[in-house]
């Protein structure tokens, strides 16, 4: 069960963070940032 | 002798196209030239100019409406096209996914693919030559009750007009060759060139769409005219106009999902008419194909809405807010019920469908999570934004938005309900396909989890893009946001196939899958499909077609019939209503061709077994 969570809790990080690059990179090709605006 | 009459019906029905064309084309070619005449006699030609070659758009008044008894002419061109374009969605989508079944099967050497292939096609050829005796009535009303603007539009579009009448003779006949030709072009090289046959069929049907888009674009946003609106003889630039690829886009997926939905019902119908347990098996086996193709082609359809709306928006705001911010945004809240119902039947088809599994008991207790985030979602989608009160009501809401449900009626909170429910049926698919599978690899605990991951980053950063940039910033990142969400949302999907693939690979099958084990109900979930689908395509179109208002093309030739004036909802929804039952009696009559072509087979086939 503890590797389970471990698994997830890793799978989770590493996939939010690939996500909030792909967000930031199609705000920045449309010429917005991804959390702080002008 | 059937197949005979079939053939000499195409041909006969091919040919009256393309004569109405012809016809079209010179009715427009000699009010060109009597126009021509009537400027020329009025004022004379700059010196040393060149007489322009196309006339300036008409300038029209009531009596440019010619009235047959007390038809309205608005309402008859509105049901014919309508009419058409469902046949022609149907016969455009059955081929393509025809093709891809065969391919299957060839790839897989099972013959249960491609008989599933032939009967598909089979019970749908009825529907070309509807398609053209539509499309016939449909080119005949125009003339007669729009004869100055169907001049107009055939004198810019008169050299794609004579290539569509072309293509038609040509899909009629990569048509023929195959459907009839499906058992003559078996085996080795013959299955080859059927196949090819196929693509040319697919790519030509394809590109008489496009065409055809291309006039009902030109009409929304017209392109190669100069200031005055007068042909400057680009047809190019005419076809290519700015909305001509997200209708097309938009078409074509559409097509493939109201296709699948189509011949879903009749695989339902024959399913519960079946009185023997291999027929029941066979077409359970055929609505579910048909199910998984329709939702398979709904689910990517969203979004290239989504693009076709900010297009339009792009095009012409005043287009745009009349689009989603007036009259019609109540119809959007219409189509967010009948899209959410498709979603919901198909998924509740595809939980009925589990009971096919032996070993779906295990993921029998996630379906209630399923079903409350999948009704969650759809309550989110159809929430509107303002309603229509009366003074005590707004007096008794505090105003013309509800305090709590209020911010749910904006694009950004629709954004992540249709997002949330196209990944959660994703998931009920996942689950319908592991369910009667035991993975065997050694990681799949990992792999389990990995999957849990990927959904739940996936819905956190869906969430994160709706609610930080769709309530806490402006316009602009609540716009440009939408498109990381999709992004997400496919990557999701990829992703998620990619990991059960791999650990699914060699999987150990609880049982036998119990095709026709499946409880009566979810049949009823097809034929709510097709229903949901010709309702929301007539709905929809209206609104496409709605939004030019007294333009019939916008900003260039002015709409003024009689009819000119936006119908209320009721009226609208009436005739798309009318049109949806029409539609639907004219595929049972098709379809029930189909069944008396197979039944007369199987008799003459038991026959000569007797005999023998």
């Amino acid at each position: 069960m503890a590797d389970h969570a471990i698994a997830f809790i890793a799978a989770f990080a590493a996939f939010a963070t690939a996500f909030l690059a792909i967000d930031a990179t199609l705000m920045s090709l449309q010429g917005l940032s991804l959390i702080f605006q002008p | 002798m059937l197949a005979v009459i079939r053939c000499a019906l195409l041909t006969i029905l091919a040919a009256v196209m393309a004569m109405a064309i012809a016809l079209a084309a010179t009715h427009a070619s000699a009010s060109a030239q009597q126009a021509q005449q009537t400027e020329d006699a009025s004022a004379a030609p700059p010196a040393g100019g060149e007489a322009r070659p196309y006339v300036p758009p008409p300038d029209l008044t009531r009596a440019d409406y010619p009235r047959i008894g007390g038809l309205n002419g608005r309402v008859v061109v509105w049901l014919a096209a309508q009419m058409h374009l469902w046949f022609a969605a149907f016969i455009l989508a059955v081929p393509i996914f025809v093709l891809i079944i065969e391919a299957v099967g060839m790839a897989t050497r099972e013959r249960r693919y491609d008989d599933l292939a032939y009967e598909f096609i089979k019970i749908s050829i009825a529907a070309y030559s509807l398609t053209a005796i539509l499309g016939g009535f449909l080119l005949f009303c125009l003339l007669i009750f729009y004869p100055h603007l169907t001049s107009y539009l055939a004198a810019i579009f008169k050299d794609a007009m004579f290539f569509y009448a072309l293509l038609f003779f040509l899909e009629s006949a990569t048509l023929y060759v195959y459907y009839y030709g499906w058992h003559w072009l078996q085996g080795g090289v013959r299955k080859w060139v059927h196949l090819t046959v196929g693509l040319v069929l697919n790519a030509v049907g394809t590109t008489l769409m496009f065409l055809a888009n291309a006039w009902l674009t030109f009409m929304m946003s017209p392109a190669g005219l100069d200031q005055s609106g007068v042909f400057q003889g680009d047809v190019w630039a005419a076809i290519h106009n700015h909305l001509w690829n997200p209708i097309n886009l938009h078409r074509f997926i559409a097509n493939i999902a109201f296709g699948g939905s189509i011949v879903g019902a009749y695989a339902a119908f024959r399913f519960l008419s079946a009185t023997r347990a291999e027929e029941r098996a066979h077409y359970d086996w055929m609505g579910y194909t048909a199910n998984f193709i329709a939702i398979s082609a709904l689910l990517p359809l969203p979004f290239a809405g989504y693009w076709l709306a900010a297009e339009i928006y792009a095009y012409s705001q005043q287009m745009g807010i009349t689009l989603m911010g007036g009259i019609f945004g109540w119809l959007f809240i219409i189509q967010a019920v009948l899209i959410g119902t498709l979603f919901l039947a198909a998924n509740y088809y595809l939980w009925c469908a589990m009971g096919r599994s032996d070993g779906a008991e295990r993921y029998n207790r996630y379906v209630k999570y399923l079903a409350a985030v999948l009704v969650g979602a759809f309550l989110v989608w159809f929430t509107p934004h303002t309603m229509v009160l009366t003074n005590e009501e707004l007096k008794m809401l505090g105003g013309p938005y509800h305090k709590v449900l209020g911010p749910l009626g904006i694009m950004p909170a629709k954004n992540v309900a249709v997002n949330v429910m196209i990944l959660f049926t994703v998931l009920s698919f996942l689950i319908y396909r592991r369910a009667n599978k035991i993975a065997q690899v050694s990681w799949k605990k990992a792999g389990n989890a990995a999957q849990a991951a990927l959904f739940s980053a996936g819905l956190s950063n869906i969430l994160f893009l709706g609610i930080y940039h769709g309530y806490f910033t402006n316009t602009v990142y609540k716009v440009a946001s939408s498109v990381p969400q999709v992004v997400t949302t496919l990557v999701v999907i990829a992703a998620s196939l990619v990991i059960d693939a791999l650990m699914y690979k060699g999987a150990r099958q609880v049982a036998p899958l119990r095709w026709g084990r499946v409880p009566e109900r979810a049949q009823y979930a097809l034929f709510l499909l097709p229903v949901a689908f010709t309702w929301l395509m007539g709905l929809m179109g209206y609104i496409r077609s709605g939004i030019r208002q007294h333009w019939h093309v916008t900003g260039i030739v002015r709409d003024n019939s009689a009819d000119a004036f936006t119908p209320t909802l009721g009226e609208a929804a009436n005739v798309v209503s009318v049109g949806a039952i029409l539609f639907m009696g004219m595929v049972i009559f098709v379809f029930w061709l189909g069944h008396v072509g197979t039944a007369r087979t199987a008799l003459a086939d038991s026959t000569v077994g007797s005999a023998a």
